[in-house]
């Protein structure tokens, strides 16, 4: 028994089982399920996976739970076999390396008054506890030099002095730094000028291919989610609807949810006008939607019975891919 | 039958006069803008950040204020009344009593965070009808309530306060008070650049049905192209100040001529494939110092000799497409 459960950790990157997060708000403690029994699992093998989810779906709450932030009320999240909150004292600098974030304002990622070559040298130093200062160089060197930046063209300046672009290479050079396993990408590229923003996709898809390095890519955005990824779950109101290999995921979407998402993002081309502009439902209010036993997205779907509304609807695997619904 | 021309801007320019102790800085931001919008269209304008197309909206408007000056041109304005009058003449006071609202009006960036959060939205809606249109009593009841369901919205929202609607529902009044006094011209920068994507899509489609029935002209100012894609019937395309092309959505999306238009087209990843793109090479200029020539030639992988001297001119390629670009310059 003990012999199975070992190699499956060795398999596993991730594994985030049965997840729940809770907030509470207000006088009379009002509460609401940001994350609804989530499970997702990361094989230990280079590859992105997107969250991808509208606001308010829980996307940035889940990356806070696996990033150790957030501890959720019900479920574990496992990295490489250890219950990320229950780590040893030995484990958290080690974790702290193996698992690194970016987020999506670099400009608000770097303390202003300082000078962001200084956020480089410090986790050269702290983190990885490298003492010679010209292998603190070195190293700084060549984290730059990998997404294409030089140490002379950063060393003096301050965040206001790069564009946005420039200071979110920054941020992912700090982030190769630790020689991560995984990276937690928050909207890293929603603040980037369109004709920038590939080149940071770019990016990510080359440290995963050289450095075996893999992602989560958290989005709001299916193009980009499309372009980078292997993998995609769809988040909607603190559960994930759908999931599974990203080329079986957007070209033949199951969920009534997913197809909503697609044939809402606006297309590059203008003979796709009418699916866009055929009429839709808008959302109502949110909080009812999180508190719904049922499917959460019954309220809004074209296709919902009776049974949506009262009971959850249950996983159904085919392959490798998960849809939850009760109409599919 | 061709639609009238209902505004035309003349070689309009225009930036930000920034003084910091003893030194000045210009940041040209709007350079010779030539334009002409008819009635009924869904006019785009599309860019990056900071390529002036928000200060192009805001000058048209005539909502100068400091440190953005206007240094020279004419935005000539065909009135509801067919009369004829340049705005740059007109005096603030002038344009808030005869233009705003009435005429035309302005829809700004985040604009679901301007209602005044200390007054119920029945009162936004009154102190328009009010000092605007000198309208009360039940005929103002009807025209909110008629605008209002023109947004897909109940008359419960005008007892709420701000605070309590969400950002879709705020973004939806903002947009039915812009409306309310039926004017010519409504000016919209990124409506819709704060929602999610399904809100998007359903105020966008709102507009399109309130413009196709009233038969005036939006014009929509968005960095996201799919927009422009989805609803525009001319975008114009703008590049570190300049316009770099106008043309039909079918045109521009399907046949682009300008380099950038293409290379920017190209950089963004699509749904309908996954092909290997590719970022436009450096970044776009200061516009304190912006390039000789073609703006955008130190990034344009087609640039010859001429583009870093001499500026382009509008080169009319078809019907309703023109380019400004030393590529299609009879030589």
């Amino acid at each position: 028994m003990e012999k199975i459960l070992l190699k499956e950790n060795n398999d596993m990157l991730l594994e985030i089982k049965n997840v729940n997060k809770v907030f509470r708000y207000g006088l009379f403690g009002f509460t609401f399920k940001a994350l609804d029994n989530i499970n997702l699992t990361l094989e230990n093998k280079p590859q992105i996976c997107t969250i991808a989810g509208e606001s308010g779906s829980g996307k940035s709450t889940l990356a806070k739970v696996i990033l150790g932030i957030y501890k959720p009320e019900e479920g574990v999240v496992i990295y490489k076999g250890k219950n990320v909150y229950q780590l040893k004292k030995s484990e958290i600098n080690w974790f702290r390396k193996e698992v690194q974030a970016i987020f999506q304002d670099p400009y608000a990622t770097f303390n202003p008054m300082r000078k962001v070559y200084t956020y480089l040298y410090e986790t050269a130093k702290s983190l990885i506890g490298l003492r010679n200062e010209s292998e603190i160089r070195r190293q700084i060197n060549e984290v730059l030099s990998n997404v294409g930046l030089k140490i002379e063209e950063i060393r003096e300046k301050y965040p206001h002095e790069f564009s946005g672009g420039q200071l979110q290479r920054v941020a992912i050079a700090r982030a190769l730094l630790t020689n991560p396993k995984l990276i937690i990408a928050d909207e890293p590229v929603s603040m980037l000028d369109a004709s920038l923003r590939v080149n940071i996709l770019n990016l990510f898809k080359r440290i995963k291919e050289e450095y075996k390095i893999s992602f989560i890519y958290i989005t709001h955005d299916l193009a980009t989610a499309y372009y980078i990824s292997d993998n995609i779950a769809i988040l909607y109101r603190g559960t994930i609807v759908e999931m599974g290999p990203v080329d079986e995921i957007l070209r033949r979407p199951l969920h009534p949810y997913t197809r909503l998402l697609m044939e809402s993002t606006p297309r590059l081309d203008p003979r796709l006008r009418e699916k866009y502009l055929a009429e839709i439902r808008l959302p109502g209010i949110e909080e009812k939607e999180f508190l719904i036993t049922g499917c959460k997205f019954a309220p809004r779907c074209q296709n919902a019975i009776e049974k949506c509304w009262k009971m959850r609807p249950p996983e159904i695997h085919a392959g490798n891919r998960m849809v939850a619904c009760w109409s599919c | 039958m061709r639609d009238e021309v209902i505004l035309s801007i003349k070689e309009l320019s225009g930036g930000y006069l920034i003084r910091h102790d003893e030194t000045q800085k210009y940041i040209d931001a709007v350079n010779n803008i030539n334009l002409t919008i008819e009635e009924n269209q869904i006019v785009g304008i599309a860019g990056e950040s900071g390529c002036g197309k928000s200060t192009l909206l805001r000058m048209i408007y005539g909502y100068i204020k400091s440190p953005l000056v206007i240094s020279k041109g004419q935005i000539i304005l065909k009135k509801k009344n067919r009369e004829i009058v340049d705005l740059l003449k007109y005096s603030e006071e002038k344009r808030k009593n005869e233009i705003w609202w009435k005429e035309m009006s302005w829809i700004p960036q985040n604009s679901m965070n301007v209602l005044n959060p200390t007054i119920k939205i029945k009162d936004h809606f009154m102190e328009i009808l009010k000092h605007h249109l000198k309208r009360s009593g039940e005929e103002a009841d009807k025209l909110i309530t008629e605008y209002l369901s023109a947004m897909g919205l109940s008359k419960d929202v005008l007892k709420a306060f701000p605070h309590q609607l969400s950002g879709g529902m705020r973004q939806r009044i903002v947009i039915a008070l812009a409306l309310l006094a039926n004017p010519q011209i409504i000016l919209a920068d990124e409506p819709t650049t704060a929602l999610d994507v399904v809100m998007q899509r359903g105020i966008l489609q709102l507009l399109m049905e309130y413009q196709r029935t009233t038969k005036n002209t939006i014009i929509i100012v968005t960095h996201d192209l799919g927009i422009h894609s989805m609803l525009s019937d001319q975008v114009i395309i703008i590049y570190a100040g300049k316009i770099v092309e106008v043309g039909s959505a079918e045109v521009i999306f399907e046949n682009p001529a300008h380099p950038y238009t293409a290379a920017l087209l190209e950089s963004l990843p699509r749904l309908e494939n996954k092909n290997l793109r590719e970022g436009i090479y450096g970044a776009p200029p200061d516009l304190s110092n912006p390039p000789t020539g073609c703006r955008f030639h130190p990034r344009c992988p087609k640039a010859i000799s001429i583009c870093g001297q001499q500026e382009p001119y509008q080169i009319l390629l078809e019907k309703e497409h023109s380019v400004a670009c030393w590529l299609y310059a009879e030589r």
